[in-house]
């Protein structure tokens, strides 16, 4: 057989098969629920394409405020935190730290802030009080040999101390600081 | 005028659209859709199931023919090409088929048409469309690529290939083993 028989034969097989040459076309009640079906997706798009649109922007205008917001936040962080100070004060008033300074209301921080025996304060700082020797809140500084070894004789016979953070937040961190002269 | 010789009108609305383009293509389709599955209720949803395709997808319907008609055989073949998975896998769970039994003289024609009709089926759709586009139509192979989205030289090694394998299913005994085209 060659390969135009095979191919005609083949044809004519097909043909002879074919399901649609003695099929009738589609009756009318499937044609009118084809066409419902097109026509009910033709409309449900349409109808929703009137409010994604709003949908969409409301979200867009929810994701730039909380953009915004918390942008203007970091910001607000970042100006604050070289401000960031540590609040320390006295337990008890009677911190004697200094002879001219028993007096003060608050004292700094035990191992930064405690002076040695004579300290005087400087005018140009603002201080909660006028014989107070340093001021009511000042930026961590780490201390100089000399002076933390002073500072540490200090504390060993101070009474507790309290430190007192605030965060740029606004939450309140109290440490209660108990000497220990084994320390 | 038959209604497949309507021109379609690319600034009509949505629903004109739609309506053109089942009024020129529906029939066609049915025929399309029956030669590719054999079956009367799958031809049907087949129909149904391109022309809600093109209502969701109204705008992108090519507005003059034959690109219109070209889209709607595509997406045809394409649904054809999901049935056809989705078969293969139910036919995984089915049962299996009885033996054959001998046919009368009666149901030999019928029997053969089934055998002719199986073995159309068994084509990929992609294929079994070109075949059908081909033998049963009568379109030439430029006209089949343009239809599918395809070249000509495709068509042609598609032809080839379903040639040859209807050829081993339906002429078993009378062909000669042929080199490849």
């Amino acid at each position: 057989m060659t390969q135009s028989s095979r191919d005609d034969r083949l044809r004519a097989l097909l043909r002879d098969a074919d399901p649609a040459a003695g099929a009738p076309p589609l009756p009318p009640a499937d044609l009118a629920r084809i066409r419902r079906a097109a026509h009910a997706a033709l409309v449900a798009p349409l109808r929703s394409f009137g409010w994604r649109p709003l949908a969409w922007a409301a979200v867009a205008a929810l994701v730039l405020l909380a953009v915004g917001l918390a942008a203007l936040g970091r910001r607000e962080r970042a100006t604050l935190a070289p401000q960031t100070t540590v609040a320390a004060a006295a337990a008890r008033p009677s911190a004697p730290v200094a002879s001219d300074a028993a007096a003060a209301p608050t004292v700094a921080a035990a191992p930064v802030a405690a002076p040695a025996a004579g300290a005087t304060p400087r005018a140009d700082r603002q201080t909660s009080h006028p014989t107070a020797p340093f001021p009511r809140t000042r930026p961590i500084r780490h201390p100089r040999p000399a002076a933390a070894s002073a500072a540490v004789a200090a504390v060993a016979a101070a009474p507790p101390r309290q430190i007192q953070l605030t965060t740029p937040g606004g939450t309140r961190i109290v440490w209660v600081l108990e000497p220990s002269p084994g320390r | 005028m038959l209604a497949e010789d309507l021109p379609l009108t690319a600034t009509a609305t949505p629903e004109e659209r739609l309506e053109q383009l089942f009024a020129a293509h529906h029939r066609r389709l049915h025929r399309l859709a029956l030669r590719l599955l054999g079956d009367v209720e799958e031809a049907r949803d087949l129909v149904q199931e391109t022309f809600v395709r093109a209502a969701r997808a109204i705008g992108r319907v090519p507005g003059v023919e034959p690109g219109a008609e070209a889209w709607l055989v595509r997406v045809a073949v394409n649904l054809c090409r999901d049935r056809r998975r989705r078969q293969a896998v139910r036919r995984l769970h089915a049962a299996p088929l009885p033996p054959e039994v001998a046919a009368s003289d009666e149901e030999a024609p019928r029997i053969a048409r089934w055998t002719v009709r199986a073995a159309l089926r068994s084509l990929p759709p992609r294929r079994r469309a070109i075949v059908i586009l081909h033998e049963l139509e009568g379109r030439t192979t430029s006209e089949i690529a343009s239809l599918l989205g395809t070249r000509p030289v495709t068509v042609r090694w598609h032809l080839a290939i379903a040639r040859r394998e209807l050829a081993r299913r339906l002429l078993a005994g009378t062909t000669q083993p042929e080199t490849t085209p």
